[in-house]
């Protein structure tokens, strides 16, 4: 991203962000149980407020507050992964191995050498949960055996 | 006032329980340990338990909350003085005077006067609330859903005001929090706003999963992407030494509690509260007090004492809006509201003439809860030194995983996941940009409150508007709402003028 794009982004994002909620609310109903204002009347207030901020925000460009670097930003590409494939993981088998996934993976991007430890302390807080929540707290987290019968 | 006291008494018989003594002391163990782990905060746990806690009673649930709440005040203190990363947005300035102490070789002493101060402030001010909730309820019940209306839309505008550097990010912050509050059915006419087809997303976006997405991965997010984290290991905490005070330490530490206290309250009770403000008028007071030779900026333990105070107080101030008139000025607050909101409870006259066992109950737990802390802090203050010895990787890594758990237990829900991800990506761009997270929370509560008030003082006016703005109690607060809009706009033009008369008119 070049820095005009970065510092544009903002400012871009809040002009959508308008765009999108009052092309939704050019398309609500009002349904004769909507009272004196109807469902619409907060979202034409909102995406005119978002029109408003985004100009602002063109006008008087924010800055970033970090700096980043090729290491930094491969940091944050191999996080996101991390997040979809814990999200993938947590959908498809349950939420122990799913926590498993995240700490041990968080805990190495961050900078941890020791794998076998992590993935060892991140499965055991996962079950310990897993287990806690489904069998103390009566709520099921999908997966594997520890949901119970 | 006997009756007053009868009730605080009865108050005390409840938040005495064992089972209820329990909870708070859970709440002030869990605040204290999440206030020491820079990353975590009281919204982010009170959030997190938020599914657990459905299974227990409203008034534990509220103790353990409100323990978490305090113990979370005290517990910044710890990481600012020995580490100088303040654990809450409040102790920066604790950070100055503390971790210079500390790196004196005083750390003992900053921890004492901080939990002592703590323990003042926090009593004091739960005092005030005891005073002050009764008579503000009184004046509640003269409010009707106009005048609660405005009162949430002063809310949203004092807040946008007092966090961040910038007015304009804490508004784009704040409209993005309204933005995603009108996600789901309108409650009025069943119309689905802003789901685009989708039945997941028609009961709204929870505030766990905002909450979850912008303090745990939004903030994980932002430490991998900046060039300056990342290492394995956090910086190493400083010996602590003897923690009692000297003679001089007490006396410089005494008053600048109190004036803490009187400063942090107030600020804390108005709708512009938080607790960051306070502790930075009461370091400026304290350093304009102090005698000539005082080591400001190397290490005064009444630029400890007073803020510290002043968080402490403010923290519960905060709590005078949100229990008397249900408005939350702060992001924990926003969650507490929310917390009551899943009881079935409703905050202010309804709450103490409805539930007045869960109302008391929670007011002596404030107190109960301040004298646990003292009891808790310094002892186990090793306790707290070996937490924050955790290798910053697991830290990360425990915070990624309770936000999962934190969502997905709300029902398992895919939506919800994809949900936090993107709210997370959201909190990612915000705290990269600058803009402040509290003010999203706060719309997002506050927002869909002020509509449905708006819209029920409508239909009771019969969709006039006049009857409505020109009520006493309306046009009072409404004129409030205008010069505090004028003092937005008009302020930074009058500091800039301020300004260039006094370095001089600008060279051609």
């Amino acid at each position: 991203m070049t820095p005009h794009v970065a510092r544009a982004a903002p400012g871009v994002t809040a002009l959508g962000l308008g765009l999108l909620i009052a092309w939704d609310a050019l398309h609500l109903p009002s349904p004769p149980t909507a009272g004196a204002l109807g469902p619409a009347a907060a979202p034409w207030l909102l995406a005119a407020g978002f029109a408003a901020i985004g100009v602002l925000l063109l006008w008087r460009v924010p800055a970033p507050t970090g700096v980043r670097t090729t290491a930094s930003t491969q940091r944050l590409a191999r996080l996101l992964g991390l997040l979809v494939a814990g999200g993938v993981t947590l959908i498809a088998v349950g939420f122990a191995p799913a926590g498993t996934l995240l700490f041990a993976g968080t805990a190495r991007v961050f900078g941890s050498r020791s794998p076998v430890r992590d993935l060892l302390l991140g499965g055991g807080i996962a079950v310990l949960l897993q287990f806690t929540f489904t069998r103390l707290f009566g709520l099921p987290l999908g997966g594997l055996w520890l949901d119970g019968p | 006032m006997t009756d007053l006291l009868q009730r605080l008494l009865d108050g005390f018989a409840v938040a005495l329980s064992p089972e209820h003594l329990a909870w708070s002391a859970a709440g002030v163990t869990l605040g204290t340990l999440v206030g020491v782990l820079p990353g975590f905060g009281p919204a982010l746990t009170i959030a997190l338990l938020l599914p657990l806690t459905w299974h227990i009673d409203a008034g534990s649930a509220l103790m353990l909350f409100a323990g978490i709440y305090y113990g979370a005040m005290y517990g910044g203190s710890t990481s600012a003085i020995l580490l100088n990363v303040p654990g809450e947005s409040a102790t920066v300035v604790t950070a100055i005077e503390g971790h210079a102490m500390s790196q004196a070789g005083r750390a003992g002493a900053a921890l004492t006067t901080a939990a002592i101060g703590s323990f003042v402030a926090g009593t004091l001010g739960t005092v005030g609330i005891t005073l002050l909730a009764e008579p503000v309820i009184a004046l509640a019940l003269r409010f009707g859903p106009a005048e609660y209306c405005v009162l949430m839309l002063i809310v949203m505008i004092t807040v946008t005001g007092v966090f961040g550097a910038s007015r304009l990010r804490a508004c784009a912050s704040l409209w993005i929090g309204l933005g995603l509050g009108l996600v789901g059915l309108d409650l009025q006419s069943g119309v689905p706003r802003l789901t685009f087809g989708h039945v997941g997303l028609f009961e709204g976006i929870d505030v766990v999963i905002v909450a979850m997405g912008l303090f745990a991965i939004g903030e994980t997010l932002h430490r991998a992407l900046r060039a300056d984290t990342g290492g394995s290991s956090g910086p190493t905490p400083a010996v602590i030494g003897r923690l009692g005070m000297t003679r001089l330490e007490w006396r410089l530490s005494g008053p600048a509690w109190l004036r803490g206290a009187l400063i942090g309250f107030p600020l804390g009770a108005l709708p512009a509260g938080g607790a960051e403000l306070p502790t930075f008028i009461s370091y400026g007071l304290e350093r304009r007090l102090a005698r000539r030779g005082t080591p400001f900026g190397a290490g005064a333990i009444a630029g400890v004492a007073g803020p510290e105070a002043a968080n402490n107080a403010a923290a519960a101030g905060v709590l005078v809006p949100l229990l008397a008139l249900g408005l939350p000025t702060s992001a924990t607050a926003a969650i507490l509201l929310s917390a009551f909101q899943g009881y079935g409870l409703e905050p202010g006259p309804a709450l103490i003439s409805g539930n007045p066992t869960v109302f008391w109950g929670l007011i002596a737990s404030l107190y109960v809860a301040n004298v646990l802390l003292l009891v808790l802090n310094l002892p186990l203050v090793g306790l707290w030194v070996r937490v924050l010895r955790i290798p910053a990787p697991w830290l990360q890594g425990f915070i990624l995983l309770a936000a999962l758990l934190g969502v997905w237990g709300l029902g398992r829900s895919p939506t919800d996941v994809l949900l936090l991800f993107a709210v997370g990506l959201l909190g990612l761009g915000l705290r990269w940009y600058g803009f402040p997270l509290a003010p999203v929370l706060i719309g997002l509560i506050v927002g869909p409150l002020a509509e449905q008030a708006l819209r029920q003082a409508l239909t009771i006016s019969g969709g006039a508007w006049q009857p409505i703005v020109t009520r006493p109690l309306t046009a009072g607060l409404l004129v409030v709402l205008a010069l505090l809009l004028l003092a937005m706009l008009l302020g930074p033009i009058v500091r800039a003028r301020l300004a260039t008369q006094r370095t001089g008119a600008p060279k051609p």
